[in-house]
């Protein structure tokens, strides 16, 4: 990301996979700290951190300062299911059925790859952008 | 005669796969949450599953 | 005006088969000096266009695996050269993997499959992913069940083998369907065929080093698919997750134990088919058709570019008590290792554009 700095974005897509335990309650968890306006800080601490039972989600959402109230309502009232499932379908639609599975100015990328496999779709779709221009 | 049969089956499926270059997958955005620039010139979404 | 291009490309290749006369393709090139070349690909039998459109429809089907998000496309990727580009295989969902996937180009010439050659014929090695645990991880005889239910799969049955839905036929159909899976224009195998001009000066240069005695890569990579389809143990390292993850580690021991073996914090490679020590860590040779397009390498994907296969080679390969002797150090220089990478990028040529037909019944 930071090698790129000012040239990529990345958007988050979820796609929980249905026979996890709680691969739905942290895409919630994360729908649920977004609506406090703290998406990416709960992010990069659900990544850090890996463990994901309802009570450590809560524990983030404590240590990032949310209203734990209405975090934990949320997410027990399964508030943001609709919109994890939104994301879901279209993943579907995509015909994608792997985690992670990235798609790069068009191009799709599917799997753990190593970091030259990204630079090379990322510098081929910069080249691209530049070549247009 | 084997041969040749053998390069029309080959001209078949590869007459049904179509153009060399695979068409760009359009991923629409929404209101997905985004990092960096909304004018970045590379977009990589990510679909993620946490677990 | 896609169709138009692609029916031209279509018309030359049928036009260069056609007009090469048949003896060029069966005989060995006579070439000057001591270097003894291998034959040009034998041309594969034809394949019923019924069968592959079956096995096509196969090998795209998530439907054969356990929880429908699996199919062969997904770890054989039909636009990166049928591998995936990752060090260890995708696994099926929740799981993780313990060996690099191998590209299906050209493996219907193959006599013995898998990095441990635990199988022995195309129809064989089908059926292994998808019984699997940690691949597609569903149970035959139970696919056979939900095949025949869906009627548009009964009428491929039909149509291809003038019968119903068996694991035979699954597994013959995937095995027709890869036969057509073949690499045989690539700059090489044009030179094979007399084309002096195929390779570069600098590719040439590469061929000398790896069939003669600077490089010697002949003495294991012989043959037509540049494979002698033996085993061999290079040292190469285990990487360090395969030992210390706890999901990579269930996943060799559990295949380990379907074998009867104990538990190892290493890959035993041929061992587990022989139960030979010298056969530890020993894996077959891979055949090297479109070799540039399928990094990483090795069984676990442990070396990230050819550049990094050279130099393993050139220092006469890894650490391991069992190393096959046939390695020693080499000595090239950088002028020869890139010659030798050069070569290798000669290998690669053109292969079927395969997409995924809709699936049946939907």
């Amino acid at each position: 990301m930071e090698e790129y700095q000012g040239k990529l974005r990345l958007v988050i897509k979820h796609y929980p996979y249905r026979y996890r335990d709680y691969s739905y309650l942290s895409a919630q968890a994360a729908e649920a700290a977004r609506a406090q306006g703290k998406f990416w800080e709960y992010f990069d601490l659900m990544m850090a951190e890996k463990k994901l039972a309802r009570e450590d989600l809560i524990g983030y959402a404590e240590q990032l300062q949310l209203d734990v109230a209405r975090f934990t309502s949320e997410l027990d009232n399964e508030t943001h299911l609709a919109r994890v499932e939104e994301d879901v379908q279209l993943a579907r639609s995509l015909d994608l059925f792997q985690t992670p599975s990235f798609v790069i100015n068009g191009r799709l990328l599917v799997g753990g790859r190593p970091i030259e496999k990204f630079r090379e779709l990322i510098d081929a779709a910069l080249a691209e952008v530049a070549g247009a221009n | 005669m084997a041969r040749l049969l053998i390069i029309l089956l080959f001209c078949l499926l590869a007459v049904s796969a179509g153009a060399q270059e695979k068409p760009p997958l359009e991923v629409p955005l929404g209101d997905a949450p985004t990092r960096g620039p909304a004018d970045a010139a590379v977009t990589m979404v990510e679909f993620i599953d946490f677990q | 005006m896609r169709g138009a291009t692609g029916c031209l490309a279509l018309l030359v290749f049928l036009l260069c088969l056609l007009s090469s006369p048949p003896d060029l393709l069966a005989k060995p090139l006579k070439l000057q000096g001591p270097l003894q070349l291998p034959s040009p690909l034998a041309v594969m039998p034809l394949q019923d266009p019924a069968k592959v459109e079956l096995g096509r429809a196969l090998f795209f089907d998530r439907r054969l695996s356990g929880d429908g998000t699996v199919s062969c496309a997904v770890c054989h990727i039909p636009d990166e050269a049928f591998a995936d580009g990752q060090k260890i295989s995708s696994a099926y969902p929740t799981n993780k993997h313990w060996r690099h996937t191998p590209s299906l180009l050209n493996a219907g010439y193959l006599d013995v499959f898998f990095w441990d050659g635990r199988s022995r014929s195309l129809e064989a090695q089908a059926q292994g992913p998808i019984h699997s645990s940690f691949e597609m991880n569903l149970n035959p005889r139970y696919l056979v069940a939900k095949l025949r239910e869906i009627s548009a799969y009964q009428q491929l049955f039909e149509k291809a083998w003038g019968g119903g839905v068996t694991l035979e036929r699954i597994v013959a159909s995937l095995a027709a369907f890869e036969r057509i899976l073949l690499v045989s224009d690539s700059p090489f195998d044009r030179y094979l065929r007399g084309d002096q001009t195929a390779l570069s000066s600098e590719a040439k240069q590469g061929l000398e080093i790896f069939f003669g005695s600077r490089g010697n890569c002949v003495q294991c990579h012989s043959g037509r698919l540049l494979s002698d389809q033996k085993f061999y143990n290079l040292g190469v390292a285990e990487l360090p997750e395969l030992i210390s993850d706890p999901q990579h580690r269930a996943t060799r021991n559990f295949f380990l134990a379907e074998l009867g073996l104990e538990p190892m914090d290493r890959d035993p490679g041929y061992y587990a088919v022989t139960r030979r020590d010298e056969d530890m860590g020993a894996f077959r040779t891979p055949p090297l058709r479109q070799v540039a397009e399928t990094a990483p390498y090795m069984h676990n994907g442990s070396l990230a570019s050819l550049t990094e296969v050279i130099e393993f080679f050139d220092r006469g390969g890894g650490d391991d008590p069992n190393k096959s002797p046939l390695l020693k150090p080499l000595g090239l220089s950088s002028t020869e290792k890139q010659a030798l990478e050069a070569f290798l990028q000669s290998l690669s040529g053109s292969y079927p554009l395969v997409r995924a037909p809709r699936p049946p019944g939907f």
